[in-house]
């Protein structure tokens, strides 16, 4: 290889260019603070909250049950995690091919955390210019006295991230006084720490790589799109060609677009990339380049818009259309995804009910010549109150349950097990292999009731 | 198009990213089948907490990442061997 060519292959990986978003106000700016308020509210705030005497919000993996509000939820229950999974992802898909990179301007855990990270950066280190400043100045006393604090910063709120974050594992409460005791244990160190690290990496260092490198979702967003999908863009034909010029001008008399190239909507872009040059893999859609170009043509006295959230048919002029095939059919599935999941969870029965036939013998014969068969029965109460429940079986003419007690309590979020016996009259039995059904009701609640089919084996007919 | 393979760190990444991914997904799966604690009752490892269990699940990160390194290593080009040669 000759050393031209791999001069220029050297600064095709240049190393990255260290970005200073520039502070933007303005509408979307606003609802960004908005969705960071919520969206951290709901983060930080959800594993303080208590229901009765335990954490609202708690998956409690030592003892296999997560618990959501006055829902909880068993690792049978394992298909309602997948569906709820299965709807985000179609919720996303949806949302994307209607209004574009929504998720990541708006809400992303990368784009909240990032944001609050930066607001800490502006208050310690002042603004864009000031910080552009520190970062080339040498080190000096001032310079590590201020990044030190911005650093001390970041890692305490990213501590407070990773404890929040196994706040929803164990019980925050109980996490906090081991924390202050020093006494959390190995694993809950452990992914405190791990989480702390990776906020601090990926908000404080990473910043938009992750979006750019690591994210799945944005390497197949663009799949989503068509040309009726909102997206950000520059208005060309407004705006070019470009340039400078003083307030009051004309611009079509001095030859010029609306554009007056001041270039905020390149400082203002997290990804630092110029919404000028066209639709780019790196916009996240944040829509900071809309404010910020906003705010110059108020100051001009030029119509808004320069750069907006626009269609690339709106573009070209043609009409544009909200309701189409893709954004219907997302639509559809997406809403008889929630109606099922929905209907499943209101109407399901927080009873289990496994029937194992003891494996051991085929069936007996008791002294009265009745035909018995053992079973042993498991009995899941997911309820988040105690319960006494009845058992009974049906299904083949006078078959008769013999068990030691004739009614089982099982405490909330309990498993009890328990041996049955079914007997019947060979002369009741068609054949060698029946069913039949065991029944579960709880006596204080009639609605809590369970059916669970098994088989009844006896002699066979042609003996 | 540069045939000159990636930086190191971004390399990095694209081995412990996707295994990191993939072992979490792996993992949740393989704990909501299967409760660790009856089946390691009868073995030396009896007294191992769940959750102690399902971090050392975790360790299937490990083979999830010596998949992803495999294939980084095996996509070098017949240039990028011989100028890892040179250079040793």
């Amino acid at each position: 290889m000759t050393s031209s060519v791999e001069n220029i292959e050297q600064t095709l990986y240049a190393k990255r260019e260290k970005i200073f978003p520039r502070q933007v106000h303005g509408l979307f700016a606003r609802l960004r603070l908005l969705g960071i308020t919520v969206l951290m509210g709901i983060y930080y705030g959800l594993p303080w909250v208590t229901l009765g005497d335990r954490q609202a919000v708690l998956f409690d993996l030592p003892a296999r049950k997560f618990y959501i509000f006055a829902l909880s939820f068993w690792p049978q229950d394992f298909i309602y995690l997948a569906s709820l999974l299965i709807i985000a992802a179609l919720a996303l898909f949806f949302f994307t091919a209607l209004a574009g990179r929504l998720w990541c301007g708006y809400a992303c855990p990368q784009t909240v955390w990032t944001e609050v990270f930066l607001w800490i950066e502006r208050k310690v280190e002042g603004n864009r210019a000031k910080q552009m400043k520190l970062d080339k100045s040498p080190w000096n006393r001032r310079k590590v006295l201020i990044r030190g604090t911005k650093h001390v910063l970041w890692i305490a709120l990213s501590l407070w991230t990773g404890y929040t974050f196994v706040g929803y594992f164990t019980p925050i409460r109980e996490l906090g006084h081991s924390v202050l005791n020093l006494s959390t244990g190995p694993w809950e160190t452990f992914w405190l720490i791990f989480y702390g690290f990776a906020t601090y990496g990926n908000a404080g260092w990473l910043r938009e790589q992750v979006c750019i490198y690591m994210c799945p979702y944005a390497r197949f967003q663009s799949a989503m799109f068509d040309k009726n999908t909102l997206i950000i863009s520059y208005d060309i034909d407004r705006g070019e060609p470009r340039g400078s010029r003083k307030r009051g001008i004309d611009p079509k008399n001095a030859g010029l677009g609306d554009c007056i190239d001041c270039t905020l909507c390149v400082q203002v872009c997290p990804t630092g990339i110029d919404i000028r040059n066209g639709l780019q893999y790196e916009c996240i859609g944040c829509s900071a380049c809309i404010d910020a170009c906003d705010e110059v043509m108020d100051k001009m006295d030029y119509p808004r818009g320069l750069v907006r959230y626009t269609t690339e048919n709106a573009i070209e002029g043609k009409p544009a259309r909200v309701l189409r095939p893709r954004v219907l059919m997302y639509a559809i599935i997406l809403i008889g995804l929630l109606g099922a999941v929905g209907y499943s969870i209101a109407i399901r029965v927080p009873v289990g009910l496994d029937v194992i036939r003891d494996r051991n013998s085929l069936y007996r014969e008791t002294v009265e010549g009745l035909v018995e068969n053992v079973y042993t029965l498991k009995l899941l109460n997911m309820d988040d109150r105690d319960q006494r429940y009845r058992v009974s079986a049906f299904g083949l003419k006078d078959l008769t349950l013999k068990q030691d007690h004739a009614s089982i309590e099982v405490p909330a979020g309990q498993v009890r097990e328990f041996s049955a016996r079914l007997q019947i009259d060979p002369v009741n039995l068609k054949q060698a292999s029946n069913e039949v059904f065991f029944e579960l009701v709880a006596i204080d609640n009639e609605t809590l009731r369970v059916r669970e089919p098994a088989r009844f084996l006896g002699p066979s007919r042609s003996r | 198009m540069s045939r000159k393979s990636s930086p190191k760190s971004q390399r990095l990444v694209a081995v412990l990213w996707p295994s990191f991914l993939v072992s979490g997904v792996a993992t949740v799966l393989f704990f909501v089948m299967f409760d660790p604690l009856p089946r390691l009752a009868n073995t030396d490892l009896a007294e191992l907490s769940r959750l102690g269990a399902y971090n050392i699940g975790f360790l299937w990160f490990l083979i999830t990442a010596a998949s992803s390194w495999l294939t980084c290593y095996c996509q070098r080009s017949p240039e990028q061997l011989e100028q890892t040669t040179a250079d040793a």
